[in-house]
């Protein structure tokens, strides 16, 4: 291969990484924008503070549905996180390699099983039971999917804290349970910190669960054993309506959401860079 | 197995003292000499002491060298210890020899008179002493060593035997020359013995007893 | 001299593999013992069955008595984390942990084994600071993250730590394996003076070291006592072969 030959492949070899990058920026580009653009045009003080009304209702908003959103988000990080925090404990202090192996994998599994399957699952196990859809059963399908990551990101945190500190703290005559939450938990606050924000991040953006179990409401919350709304069941809903102000009011609904998303990772990157 | 950092320093040494040694011997086998022949050999004597000095001032600065560069333990310690020792030693012999041969020119020359057969056992005991503190300078061997010990007490004991002999010298030049020889020869088996001593501390760790 | 720790007849297994064999020794009361070897002859080992921090890795085993103080800590009365509490460790890596202020990790062991009396723990810490020679680098900035001392600050700042709790015997494993010549002698001259008041078993690689400290030295080989006395009598007139080729560096 002459030189001539060799530089040319080059060439176009980066030219064609310039592209693929340039593509993929501006597919992403593209979406973020035309999102807000068209996002924006909705948000007005009604949208914050309304509730649903008739599609023929220029005044409305979706206040219902973030307040609905927050709650069922909240209620299933408050349930999920102290499990996950405990179990990923229990994974990295005191289980065997062999059991851990085992359990992580089940995890993995968790964590990839279809979010719609997972809404049917808890349809299945606090709806029919309770014969009526709740906000209740939309918290605990969410609690179900933020478990399986949160509990991987956290076990990965302890796991990587040196074993040096572990026999430090054993040798200054402390049981293994004092090291584990003094020194390793303490020690991974800013990993458990970054899986909790992720997995919020996600479960908040999430809406197959929650189709079969809080199902929507056009109300705000009215309590744990009632359906509830969220942003992103609004979303569905009104997108599929053939109604122009509910359509504008999801795009504008699509545009909060990503940039709630959007939010959440920058305070991540925020908070955990800033303590070194 | 690489050879160790120290090894050449102490294969340097064990050479120099090897050469030191012989140096020294052939001092002492030119003072014999000179008190057989009756010769004036001081000036050569009283340079070969000096040289001796040079020798051991070599060793000494090669010996606290490796000492600080290598920081040795155990026998490589005992051992270093040991040659600075040994070169000491080996510098009194070549001095005591030269005193012979000054007192050979003082007193013994042109004094023909004066018979210097009654310190030969003396001498052959003394060399007898020499030879061997030689042989383990070269093969150093506690058995040996300990012989020289004996020797040593031998040597001591000839030592008064003659200077009751020299009493009854009538002239006085040769009686002090030959009472001087023989000191200093007593003194030099003293030396082999200090040696001897070293080199038995090197191998075993510890010093032969000297009765006095 | 009085004899603090007992050693009689010990055997460690990791996993398969014997680690210690038919070991026995003494350690003298505010001493400084050296353990010395070639790696992997179970110094370390050795070390950590003093306070019985072996036994917390899986696969280990031990078997035989120690005694400190004439009673056998590996006896089924006897609780681990009380061992742990009166045998302090330093390791060879200067350990902080990063979450804590100055302070806090000298203070850390005191808070977590219940002295609640802030007082009492104030004190206990700023004499620990005075005792290892760091008080007077620290004393203005004793709520600043403890990643920001030097290696050679971090491992006195452990000796604070472990000492803080008055334990009676301070084990060390290579404590400044990873520091610097200057950092090195200071501690060397730290561990002298501490020895007056803790018992110190101290395993290190450096011969040099084992010469400066120690009281007395114990070689291992292969998970054996090669030979045992005090430092001056190995150092210069070993009796075992082996002892003898380890101190010239042939082993």
């Amino acid at each position: 291969m002459s030189i001539k030959t060799r530089m040319i492949k080059e060439r176009v070899y980066f030219f064609l990484s310039y592209v693929s990058v340039g593509i993929t920026l501006f597919i992403l580009g593209s979406i973020i924008f035309y999102t807000f653009i068209n996002g924006f045009r909705s948000w007005n003080l009604d949208f914050f503070l309304l509730p649903e009304s008739s599609p023929l209702d220029p005044r409305q908003g979706i206040a219902h549905a973030i307040q609905g959103s927050v709650i069922v988000s909240f209620t299933a990080a408050a349930l999920a996180t102290p499990i996950s925090i405990l179990a990923a404990i229990y994974l990295s202090e005191y289980a065997s390699d062999k059991i851990r192996g085992y359990i992580s994998n089940i995890l993995e599994i968790m964590a990839s099983i279809p979010s719609i399957v997972v809404g049917i699952i808890t349809y299945l196990l606090f709806v029919e039971p309770l014969r009526t859809f709740s906000a209740f059963a939309g918290s605990m399908a969410l609690t179900i999917m933020m478990i399986p990551y949160m509990t991987r990101v956290c076990e990965d945190t302890f796991l990587s804290i040196g074993k040096e500190y572990r026999e430090a703290g054993l040798a200054l005559g402390l049981h293994k349970w004092k090291v584990s939450t003094y020194i390793v938990l303490r020690m991974g606050m800013r990993g458990i910190i970054t899986g909790f924000a992720l997995a919020f991040g996600r479960i908040f953006g999430e809406t197959a669960p929650l189709l079969f179990t809080a199902l929507g409401s056009r109300t705000f919350f009215t309590g744990f054993l009632n359906p509830v709304s969220s942003i992103t069941l609004l979303i569905y809903e009104y997108s599929k309506s053939p109604f122009e102000t509910w359509i504008n009011i999801a795009w504008g609904a699509a545009a909060l959401l990503m940039i709630i998303i959007l939010f959440i990772n920058i305070l991540i990157r925020f908070v955990v860079g800033k303590r070194i | 197995m690489p050879k160790r950092l120290i090894h050449k320093g102490l294969k340097d040494l064990s050479k120099m003292i090897l050469e030191m040694s012989l140096y020294s011997y052939a001092s002492f086998e030119k003072a014999v000499d000179a008190i057989r022949r009756g010769r004036d050999i001081r000036g050569d004597l009283i340079a070969r002491s000096y040289q001796l000095m040079m020798k051991r001032e070599e060793i000494n600065s090669l010996a606290i060298e490796l000492i600080a560069r290598y920081q040795p333990l155990a026998s490589d310690l005992r051992y270093l210890k040991a040659i600075m020792d040994v070169a000491y030693n080996l510098l009194r012999i070549g001095r005591y020899s030269a005193d012979i041969s000054i007192s050979v020119s003082d007193y013994l020359i042109n004094n023909e008179k004066c018979n210097s057969s009654v310190i030969n056992s003396l001498i052959e005991k003394v060399g007898e002493m020499l030879q061997l503190t030689l042989d383990i300078i070269e093969h150093p061997d506690a058995d040996k060593a300990e012989q020289i010990y004996f020797l040593d007490e031998a040597v001591d004991d000839e030592y008064r035997r003659i200077l009751e002999k020299i009493l009854d010298i009538n002239n006085a030049k040769c009686g002090l020359a030959l009472a001087l020889i023989a000191r200093y020869l007593e003194r030099l088996g003293d030396h082999c013995y200090y040696i001897a001593d070293s080199i038995y501390y090197y191998l075993n760790g510890y010093r032969l007893i000297k009765k006095w | 001299m009085n004899i603090k720790v007992k050693i009689r007849n010990l055997n460690v297994w990791y996993g398969k593999k014997h680690v210690l064999k038919f070991f026995s020794l003494d350690i003298f009361e505010n001493a400084v013992t050296a353990i010395i070897g070639p790696s992997g002859c179970g110094k370390t080992t050795l070390l950590r069955v003093i306070n019985r921090l072996h036994e917390t890795v899986p696969g280990a085993r031990v078997d035989g008595k120690v005694y400190i103080d004439g009673i056998n800590i590996y006896s089924d009365e006897v609780n681990p984390v009380e061992v742990r509490r009166r045998v302090g460790m330093i390791f060879q890596y200067p350990i902080v942990f990063p979450h804590l202020s100055i302070y806090k990790n000298v203070a850390i062991g005191l808070i977590l084994n219940g002295y609640k009396d802030k007082e009492f723990v104030r004190k206990r810490v700023i004499n620990s600071l005075k005792e290892v020679g760091l008080w007077n680098e620290v004393k203005d900035r004793l709520d600043d993250r403890a990643t920001e001392l030097s290696g050679g600050q971090k491992q006195r700042l452990a000796i604070a730590r472990a000492i803080a709790l008055r334990p009676e015997i301070l084990l060390m494993d290579e404590p400044t394996s990873s520091l610097d010549p200057s950092s090195t002698a200071r501690i060397e001259s730290l561990i002298i003076r501490l020895k007056e008041n803790y018992t110190i078993v101290l395993v290190t690689h450096l011969i040099q070291q084992a010469a400066r400290v120690a009281d007395y030295i114990a070689f291992l080989y292969d998970g054996r006592l090669i030979e045992y006395g005090p430092a001056d009598e190995i150092l210069k007139r070993p009796k075992k072969n082996l002892t003898e080729r380890y101190l010239v560096r042939e082993l």
